[in-house]
């Protein structure tokens, strides 16, 4: 199948804008191949500029296309997704959605064939439908008790627990605590660390099993990957069981 | 909360739809077995497979056994897709080894030639007995091609290629389009209801106009039909108008008018579609002349695709389990089979009211017969069945469009529930479209996914 992406003008212009500032070049192992050119990664100042220049999203106009788009079969009517397969929106940082949409759009985020279609629909939709959806999601409550299975969790001796990992990380593995980027509460940092809260625990583990295999590799500094590297897979389930539970505790 | 109750996760595993057993980290898999029972299942397509492996991950304790007499899947969806070369007949290979290796699905590649359902016993060809403690029957169809005077499944094979169950007659059809003269006409004839998929024929059409568009443009394609309409027929009909020049009836030009703008074309179409009221039942073949009667006169062809009539297929005939309309009567809850104790009967052959015969509706059913059959085993009540059917079809590469629906048992009947947004709306934006092709796309690779990985 030959698929040509059409990425409009405007975000080539941002993704080259990215491309220059970037030295290096970053394809990700299982990069999907959708037959173009390794995209380049971003920069803080990259991204910074890029996500300023996006228009301003209005969540109205994201409800409905939400709809109008197929969004809402995968990531459901109100961001909270109705199969164990895909990640929730609801709550998620507008900057975040943003950044996966170019990322998407670009190939930068691709995950093999779980991400093709996410691509195709990257690349055919506008950047004011980019941040018309990102402000819906951001204005959902963060998913509670969504029906997806928890992971049963028995860490080793070694393993730390993910309260810990959370809060006070593990300076021996050089470990930040999760909640220096990711918030106090899961609910995400500063620009790109997306929220946590609430999120699909099997979509948490695979996504950090991704960024341990270098399948994703779509963070500028590479930043998850060391993380991810250092944590075990028990302490992976734990975080992932941590964090999906964490609305209901606050 | 309690996520970790066993019983809930059952439900979860019943309620959601699974990605790969084997993607899935070990607490996302379903709890520990309750029985041992042997459930075996006759044919492996889309609803046999789909039955073997839910058992699987419902209850990893059952022993499952597929008997198939093919070692290789065609997957009959998206099988069109070889006629205009977008994908090849290696494409349309599916493999049962990961529903062997990663499931622990038993396989018996075997024709079956032998039935006590009162012992509970199938015998193969090859000599094996294999007894079972429920039966699930997913047969397919079979096509009628003695319907027509002058096609029989002979002629079918040589020279008149229905291809509707893929396999060496879409191989067969591929070439003919390939190497039909210039300016040649190619003939569709569409089967009458119920048959399997129903917007197939429709979208077939459109890719063969779409093909000729760019290799043989002078060529025609005429669509004969016994029928004056089908699912997805504004839909399709609409992309017909803006992609071949295609001028829609007046009935359906009436009706669409209202809400969306339709294209009056000056010239011909390269495609025509004769509906039974205009004559196009088709009466028999003039194999030697290349030629289709109809009620509506002669109609001469250079290519002759005949999508005959269609029945259950003829395993369920074998096996005692279709009546005398052609197919298989069912218990609408579980689909048992009102003729024989012990059996099932899913997918295209069984008679499921409001339901279509699709690849969706097969899928949807296996898994709810899957759950009712370990329900049943544990001695446990199962929950009412939801069905849900989705048929993608192309008007053309990048223009998809599609029905999705939702069916309850409402007085012992299969009953479609939803009402609005059954279609690709027709003020749908163009890049709407192109999503719903890309949808199309994914869903072919996705389904195939569900049901056999």
């Amino acid at each position: 199948m030959m698929i040509k992406p059409t990425v409009k003008t405007s975000l080539c212009a941002a993704l080259l804008l990215a491309g220059l500032g970037s030295g290096t070049s970053t394809l990700a192992a299982g990069h999907g191949g959708i037959g173009e050119p390794a995209p380049e990664n971003w920069t803080a100042a990259t991204l910074r500029e890029t996500l300023a220049a996006m228009p301003a999203g209005d969540a109205e106009r994201g409800k409905e296309l939400n709809q109008s788009l197929f969004c809402a079969s995968c990531h459901g009517n109100a961001g909270v997704s109705p199969s164990m397969n895909w990640p929730h929106l609801a709550g998620q940082k507008a900057d975040y959605t943003v950044k996966m949409m170019l990322d998407y759009q670009s190939g930068l985020r691709l995950e093999g064939l779980r991400g093709r279609l996410m691509h195709h629909v990257a690349v055919l939709v506008s950047e004011q439908e980019i941040t018309d959806l990102a402000a819906f999601y951001a204005t959902l409550p963060a998913p509670e008790d969504a029906v997806t299975p928890r992971p049963e969790v028995a860490l080793a001796a070694s393993d730390l627990p993910a309260e810990v990992l959370v809060r006070k990380g593990d300076p021996r593995r050089l470990i930040t605590p999760c909640a220096s980027c990711h918030g106090d509460s899961g609910q995400g940092g500063r620009r790109e660390a997306p929220e946590l809260a609430g999120q699909n625990p099997l979509y948490f583990v695979r996504t950090m099993h991704h960024y341990h295999d270098g399948v994703r590799a779509n963070d500028g500094k590479k930043t998850m990957r060391a993380f991810a590297y250092r944590l075990t897979p028990t302490e992976i389930d734990d975080l992932a069981a941590y964090y999906a539970d964490l609305p209901l505790s606050n | 909360m309690n996520l970790t109750n066993p019983e809930r996760r059952r439900f979860l595993a019943a309620s959601l739809g699974l990605a790969s057993l084997a993607a899935l980290p070990a607490w996302a898999r379903p709890s520990a077995s309750v029985g041992s029972a042997h459930i075996v299942v006759v044919g492996g397509g889309v609803g046999g497979c789909t039955a073997a492996k839910y058992l699987k991950l419902f209850d990893p304790g059952l022993r499952v056994t597929v008997v198939e007499r093919n070692p290789v899947y065609l997957r009959p969806y998206g099988s069109s897709e070889v006629l205009n070369e977008h994908v090849t007949m290696q494409d349309l290979e599916v493999s049962y080894d990961t529903l062997k290796n990663n499931y622990g699905v038993e396989f018996v590649i075997d024709n079956v030639v032998g039935f006590d359902p009162q012992a509970r016993v199938l015998r193969t060809a090859g000599g094996q007995s294999i007894g079972y403690d429920r039966l699930i029957v997913s047969p397919g169809i079979q096509l009628m091609y003695d319907s027509y005077e002058g096609l029989n499944a002979a002629v079918a094979h040589q020279s008149l290629p229905a291809a509707w169950i893929p396999g060496p007659q879409t191989a067969l059809l591929a070439r003919q389009l390939r190497g039909m003269r210039d300016g040649g006409t190619f003939v569709i004839g569409a089967p009458p209801n119920p048959y399997r998929c129903p917007p197939g024929p429709y979208e077939r059409a459109a890719l063969m106009v779409e093909w000729f568009g760019r290799h043989n443009p002078r060529a025609k394609v005429i669509l004969l039909d016994p029928k004056d309409k089908f699912v997805t027929d504004e839909t399709m009909l609409l992309g017909w108008n803006r992609l071949y020049k295609f001028n829609i009836p007046a009935d359906y030009r009436e009706r669409l008018e209202s809400k969306v703008e339709v294209l009056e074309h000056s010239r011909p179409s390269m495609l025509s579609w004769v509906r039974g009221q205009d004559g196009g039942r088709i009466l028999g073949v003039d194999v030697a002349g290349n030629r289709v009667e109809t009620e509506a006169g002669m109609v001469e062809a250079d290519v002759i695709n005949i999508i005959p009539p269609m029945k259950a297929g003829m395993i369920a005939m074998d096996l005692g389990l279709a009546d005398e309309s052609g197919w298989c009567p069912v218990g609408r809850r579980d689909f048992a089979s009102t003729l024989q104790p012990d059996v099932h009967v899913i997918g295209d052959a069984c008679i499921a009211d409001a339901m279509p015969k699709s690849g969706f509706a097969a899928n949807t059913q296996a898994k709810t017969v899957a759950r009712a059959i370990v329900e049943e085993l544990a001695g446990r009540p199962s929950p009412e069945p939801i069905w849900e059917n989705t048929c993608y079809a192309l008007a053309g590469t990048d223009y998809g469009l599609f029905v999705a629906d939702v069916f309850r048992l409402i007085d012992g009947r299969i009953t479609r529930v939803n009402q609005a947004g059954r279609y690709l709306p027709l003020d749908a934006s163009p890049m709407q479209i192109r999503l719903a092709a890309r949808y199309q796309q994914s869903w072919l690779r996705t389904f195939t996914e569900d049901c056999f990985a």
